[in-house]
């Protein structure tokens, strides 16, 4: 058949899905939140959803059929990933909402392993097709967050309220409220410092061939100091100079270090892109030393900067979670909590909002990137 | 008028340009010449200051450079890699300096029009990236660039170096017919020996740091001070090279008679003595610009004419 050929990419994605789907626990009860569930039959599930699910499974099984350049093909099957991913979390929420019962309030219907890698696999359908049909980088990242639409609008409108999930959520919305927060706080104060400084190390190991080695030898070897081993070695230093050994700021001191290789290396690589001969012409046509900076420099590695920003913030975001260790707070307190616990959904818990804000942060920064890039003319 | 005195710039224990003095008139174009590493780039960077000299000075018009303070917002500079800013526009690359010199936005339009003019560039490239502009479209912004805020004198560093043939003569006549219309003051770094004959007004032929000679083309050819300016400017072709610097106009006899197509009068005579020895004949008519024929020459004006010259 030449008209049709199946799609490598989607169909092993599509494959995942269906393997994940069926091998695995999709839903599970358990009678309480000590004892690990058992899976809740394909039978028992709540067939409400199906109706939705039916035709995305469709759509995206027809999706895989595609030749790469069918606009339409590929257009509906981002969309049936999308209904998928809302059908299957509606399926769980209201299988959930079936199951509950009065007269044992300690029971838990939570998301299994299965449900969760299908998830995972539509997502992946979604943001692999939105990347087939579009190709500003800006947009493209965008249309890839949608993939959180289906599930914030089922939170929004109480389909998932009795899930295990959620239930764990309300026992602990305020700790919940604080750890978002608070981590927030710790990757906002780590970029504060990280930034300036991380700029400053670059611009030095750029403008001074006999920074760079040291200057670049060191944050190495900082990158490769395993994060926890990190948080001990800087325990008994900061307490000695009256600072203390845990809480924030050692937290902040070490996720700063870790944060400055990518803004310092960035920063170096985007001045260094800057040909000399166009440096020399801006000199030569008399332009000030601070002239040439902010007007050549700056916007020329600007792009190539923010990308290492990006990567910094998205580094942060998931070390920040080992800084609960130190007792810095954060989601990882939430996470450590539910590990210790053996209680998945806590991990999940603290796990989703790490992923969410990661995958904000990123696309923001990219958009920013690109936005600077074509700002700087590069593409025009 | 720019005269250099006594101008020596050491690197480290290494002399690149070695105590010489040059005196550029007014309106002339003058090409540094010589091989790689003879101090000619170091020479012109110091015209601008690019680079501070060791010793002596620059004088423009009888004031030092050195106290010039907007020195280089006066002085235009083309470069062989043109670097023109990426992510300007081409109107705004070639309103670099004048925006420096806080020239008000109309006037910036205004002269960036008229230089995309003078350099023959369509007006739709104005607002075109330099990614998206060919070598020679590039090198003519460069040149634009450099000229837009009318500068006193113009430094230009083997401007035409990175082109394939054809575009760089099309570049030097264009150069030539700008710097007979503006007149500013040019001092060309070249390597190209005929790119110099074409251009320029006064040749210095630099070699190890210093200049071995300097003088009008004619004088050069004619009178090398020693053999390797004879090899350098001659390049075993000195008498046709010669015959290059005159128009045909100048030796066209209006009582001669000749066959075949005229040649132009703008023609040098080197080209008259290619297209007699093409065609075989002792004599070729010569017409002017609206093809009306003012005269010939024949094989043996030319004899005569390079006969005189070696006399004189």
């Amino acid at each position: 058949m030449r008209f049709i050929r199946i799609d490598p990419v989607l169909v092993t994605l599509l494959a995942c899905a269906i393997a994940s789907l069926l091998l695995l626990p999709v839903v599970t009860h358990a009678p309480n939140r000590l004892l690990s569930g058992r899976p809740v039959p394909l039978g028992d599930l709540a067939h409400g959803a199906v109706p939705l699910l039916r035709p995305a499974g469709l759509l995206l099984a027809l999706s895989t059929l595609a030749r790469a350049n069918n606009r339409v093909i590929l257009m509906l099957g981002g969309v049936a990933a999308l209904a998928a991913i809302g059908g299957l979390l509606a399926l769980a929420g209201a299988t959930a909402a079936a199951l509950v019962d009065p007269a044992q309030p300690g029971a838990r219907v939570a998301i299994g392993w299965g449900m969760w890698g299908g998830l995972l696999a539509c997502a992946l359908i979604w943001t692999e097709t939105v990347r087939r049909l579009v190709r500003a980088p800006a947009l493209r990242t965008a249309l890839g967050l949608l993939a959180f639409a289906p599930p914030a609008v089922l939170l929004a409108n109480g389909s998932l309220s009795h899930l295990s999930l959620l239930e764990e959520y309300r026992a602990r919305a305020e700790t919940f409220d604080a750890a978002v927060l608070g981590h927030l706080r710790l990757v906002g104060l780590t970029l504060a410092f990280a930034l300036p400084a991380g700029l400053a190390l670059g611009l030095l190991a750029q403008r001074r061939a006999a920074w760079r080695a040291p200057v670049f030898g060191v944050l190495n070897v900082v990158q490769t100091i395993p994060s926890i081993a990190l948080f001990g070695l800087l325990l008994v230093p900061l307490a000695g100079i009256g600072l203390g050994g845990i809480g924030t700021s050692p937290a902040v001191i070490a996720l700063t270090l870790y944060a400055l290789l990518p803004v310092a290396r960035t920063t170096a690589a985007g001045l260094d892109g800057v040909q000399d001969d166009v440096r020399d012409a801006s000199r030569g046509m008399g332009m000030t030393a601070r002239q040439t900076f902010l007007h050549v420099d700056v916007p020329l590695a600007l792009p190539t900067i923010l990308t290492g920003i990006r990567i910094t913030a998205v580094q942060t975001i998931g070390l920040a979670v080992v800084a609960a260790l130190i007792g810095a707070g954060g989601l990882g307190a939430i996470l450590f909590q539910g590990l210790f616990a053996n209680a998945l959904d806590v991990v999940m818990l603290a796990v989703i909002p790490v992923v969410v804000l990661a995958a904000l942060a990123d696309a923001g920064f990219a958009i920013l990137a690109e936005l600077a890039a074509s700002a700087a003319g590069r593409i025009a | 008028m720019i005269a250099i005195e006594h101008l020596t710039r050491r690197f480290g224990d290494a002399t690149a340009v070695d105590d010489i003095s040059l005196v550029i008139p007014r309106r002339a174009l003058c090409a540094l010449i010589g091989p790689s590493g003879s101090g000619k780039s170091t020479t012109l960077r110091m015209i601008n200051r690019l680079i501070e000299p060791s010793a002596g000075r620059v004088m423009f018009d009888g004031r030092d450079a050195a106290t010039i303070p907007d020195l280089r917002l006066r002085i235009g500079y083309a470069i062989q890699s043109v670097g023109l800013f990426p992510h300007w526009t081409v109107a705004r690359n070639i309103a670099t300096v004048p925006a420096l010199l806080g020239w008000p936005r109309a006037r910036r339009d205004a002269r960036v029009a008229e230089l995309l003019a003078l350099l023959e560039l369509d007006p739709a490239l104005a607002r075109r990236y330099p990614h998206q502009l060919s070598g020679g479209q590039a090198q003519r912004v460069g040149v634009a660039r450099a000229l837009a805020a009318e500068p006193e004198a113009l430094l230009m560093d083997e401007p035409f170096g990175a082109l394939d043939p054809i575009t760089r003569v099309g570049l030097q006549d264009e150069l030539r017919r700008i710097h007979r219309r503006i007149g500013t003051t040019i001092v060309l770094v070249t390597h190209d020996m005929e790119e110099a004959l074409r251009l320029a007004d006064l040749i210095a032929v630099m070699r190890d740091g210093r200049i071995l000679q300097a003088g009008a083309p004619a004088d050069l050819l004619r009178a090398p001070v020693d053999d390797f300016v004879r090899d350098f400017v001659g390049g075993g072709e000195a008498g046709l090279r010669l015959l290059g610097l005159h128009a045909a106009g100048t030796l066209a006899n209006p009582h001669v008679d000749a066959d075949g197509d005229p040649v132009p009068a703008a023609a040098t005579l080197r080209e008259v003595l290619s297209a007699l020895v093409a065609r075989r004949a002792d004599a070729v008519h010569v017409a002017d610009a609206d093809g009306r024929i003012i005269g010939a020459i024949r094989l043996h004006d030319i004899m005569n004419l390079a006969a005189q010259t070696d006399a004189s």
